[in-house]
Order: structure tokens, then sequence, then C-alpha cells
């Protein structure tokens, strides 16, 4: 598939909406191009390996994701797989996670999961690009694991009080997905619309997988 | 738990206010910096994520909540570069008020900023 293929191929157009901003980012603008060119005048680096890595941060998306939990849906052995050892599960559709372990956790009926790095913004950035700013936030950090509920509840998503609610604290050795559940109602679609379900905030546990979902939570400027 | 163990970027628990929903772009100076960091690392292991965080989990706590995300990690980079003797952190400023003459803004290191000159 071209998406798998075109791993190393940045999308320059796509301005992922998602990282922290600050009203005096010039400075750190300007200090950043002032130590590019004194790195590289001093042999430390050459510009096409900087070229390299940042083609490396814009291929990943969502969308890689979405095609493993959609691949899960469909594969009982594969989603045993998967939930056993995400990196390698993930290998085998043709998605390289080299920073850390990935773990995934499945939502059921009676149990929904949250993924939140509280020291950091650990994320499984390799497979799913870069996260949503409201998950680097300091007050997503600092809440996600006091007040789930009302957290997920300002980003659009009730948790009926019968659920288990589950929060995971990544760390950098550690990072995790949240395998949604298939929406009711899809068993006539293949694993490409499958995958269309399924949003980057449902797989941190934010949103449900479904139209209906994506359309609850928003917040995503993409538009998707 | 008590504070005088706990770091300042230890925020899980805390109290904080309404979760923020706003979007912003991946500014390129972004990238390049994260690439930067990125490549020293997998080139030569002469900056590792762990030393960068080590290093802006002990900056100072008014520095870590005063800058962005990418801001606290530029910021590191280059106290890390200094640290190691690979690039003096006066050598980087002088770079960049040589870069600001020439796009005709000046650079105020106390306050971290750029102003414009009329």
């Amino acid at each position: 598939m071209t998406m798998r293929g075109s791993r190393f191929v940045s999308h320059p157009a796509d301005e992922q909406p998602v990282i922290e901003g600050h009203e005096g980012a010039e400075y750190y603008d300007l200090m950043t191009a002032a130590t590019r060119e004194l790195l590289i005048e001093r042999g430390f680096l050459e510009q096409a390996e900087i070229d390299a890595v940042v083609a490396k941060l814009e291929a990943p998306r969502a969308e890689w994701g979405a095609l493993i939990v959609a691949r899960a849906w469909l594969d009982i052995a594969f989603k045993t797989r998967l939930l056993a050892d995400g990196v390698a599960a993930a290998a085998e559709l043709g998605f390289s996670i080299k920073e850390a372990q990935l773990v995934v956790v499945e939502n059921t009926a009676n149990l929904h999961n949250l993924i939140v790095c509280t020291l950091c913004s650990c994320y499984p950035r390799s497979l799913l690009g870069q996260p949503p700013w409201w998950y680097i936030s300091k007050t997503y950090r600092a809440r996600a694991v006091r007040e789930p509920r009302q957290v997920l509840k300002e980003l659009g998503l009730e948790i009926p009080p019968d659920v288990e609610l589950r929060v995971h604290d990544s760390n950098a050795d550690m990072r995790y997905l949240v395998l949604p559940m298939r929406p009711d109602g899809t068993d006539e679609l293949d694993e490409a619309a499958l995958a269309a379900l399924v949003t980057r905030d449902a797989m941190i546990g934010a949103a449900l997988a479904g139209r209906e979902s994506r359309q609850a939570l928003g917040g995503d400027a993409s538009g998707s | 738990m008590s504070d005088v163990l706990r770091g300042y970027h230890d925020v899980g628990g805390r109290p904080a206010g309404p979760v923020e929903r706003t979007v912003h772009p991946f500014l390129p100076w972004q990238k390049v910096s994260e690439a930067m960091r990125v490549a020293l690392d997998t080139k030569s292991q002469l900056v590792t994520l762990d030393e960068l965080r080590r290093c802006f989990e002990s900056f100072g706590e008014d520095l870590y909540n005063t800058l962005g995300f990418y801001e606290r990690r530029a910021e590191a980079l280059t106290v890390l570069l200094d640290e190691k003797g690979l690039i003096s952190r006066a050598d980087i400023q002088d770079r960049m008020l040589a870069m600001a003459m020439a796009q005709g803004i000046s650079v105020n290191f106390a306050t971290r900023s750029i102003e414009r000159l009329e």
C-alpha cells in the first residue's frame, strides 16, 4: 500500500494542528535557525540528515493506527497478537515502531481505556503522528489521572457510571494504543471502510469509533 | 506525595483548569528543532532524549511553566550543546544577533522575545 510504502515521504502541506503554540515563539524560531547553522558549520550534522528526520516526523498519521484497529476487528487471530505485542503486530502490517513498546488496550462494553502521559507527552508518534494539542497540555496531563470522567466530558465523551474507566500513564519506554469497540451496524463494511471510522481521538480513548463520535468530539482542524 | 521529591514536570493529579481545545500548526522551526535532536542522537549519540528531558525537567520551574512544549525542548537542546562543549551559548546568541540584524529585528535574551525594529 502506498501509505506504508511512503513512510519517509513528507507531507509538507499537512500542518498537523496539534502542537502547543506560544506568543513569543519567534525567539525560538531564531534560536533554532542559529543552532542549525552552527551544527552544520561545525560538522555535527548535515542539512540532508535534518531533512530526513523532518520527513519521518511528518509521515506518520492516525490513519495508520486506524488500519491496525480495522484489521483487529476483522481478524481475531491478529487481534490476539496485537494485544500480546503491539510492536510485532504493527510490523506485520508494515509499520515500524522503534521508540518504545506499544501496549494495546481493548475497550469493551464494561471497560473504557484512556491514555495520558503525565510526565511529558509520550505518544506513539511513529505510528499516529503528533498528538492533539490538548494531549500535551498541562491541564490534560494533570487532570486525566485525577478526574478522567470529567475530563472526557469536557472533550465531548460521557462514560456511563457503570462502565469501568482505566487510565494508562505512558512513559519513555511504553506507549499505548486504545483498541476501540467496533460500532454496531458495521458488519457489511470492509477493512478500509472500517478504518475510516477510527479517529486519532478514539485511539487515545477520548472518543468512540464511528461517525457520530467523530463529530461530537471536534477539535481536529484537519476537518475529518 | 511529598513535593520535596516531586519534580515540577510531574503534574499528574495536580489541580488544573479546563482542558484547552485550541489547536496550533506544527511549525517548521519546531520540526527542525526536533529533527536536529533526533539526528544528533541517531548519528552520534551526542544528545539523547533522556538527556533532553533531564535538562528541561531541571532547568527551573519558571522556565518550564512559561515555555511551550517545543520551546522547552529547543531551550534544553542549546543548554545541552553548551554543557557538552559542542556549541557554547555565547556562540548561539552571537549567531542569533547576526541573523536578527540581517532580518531587521532585535533579540531580547532576558525576556526571550523578538522585537521588530521600526
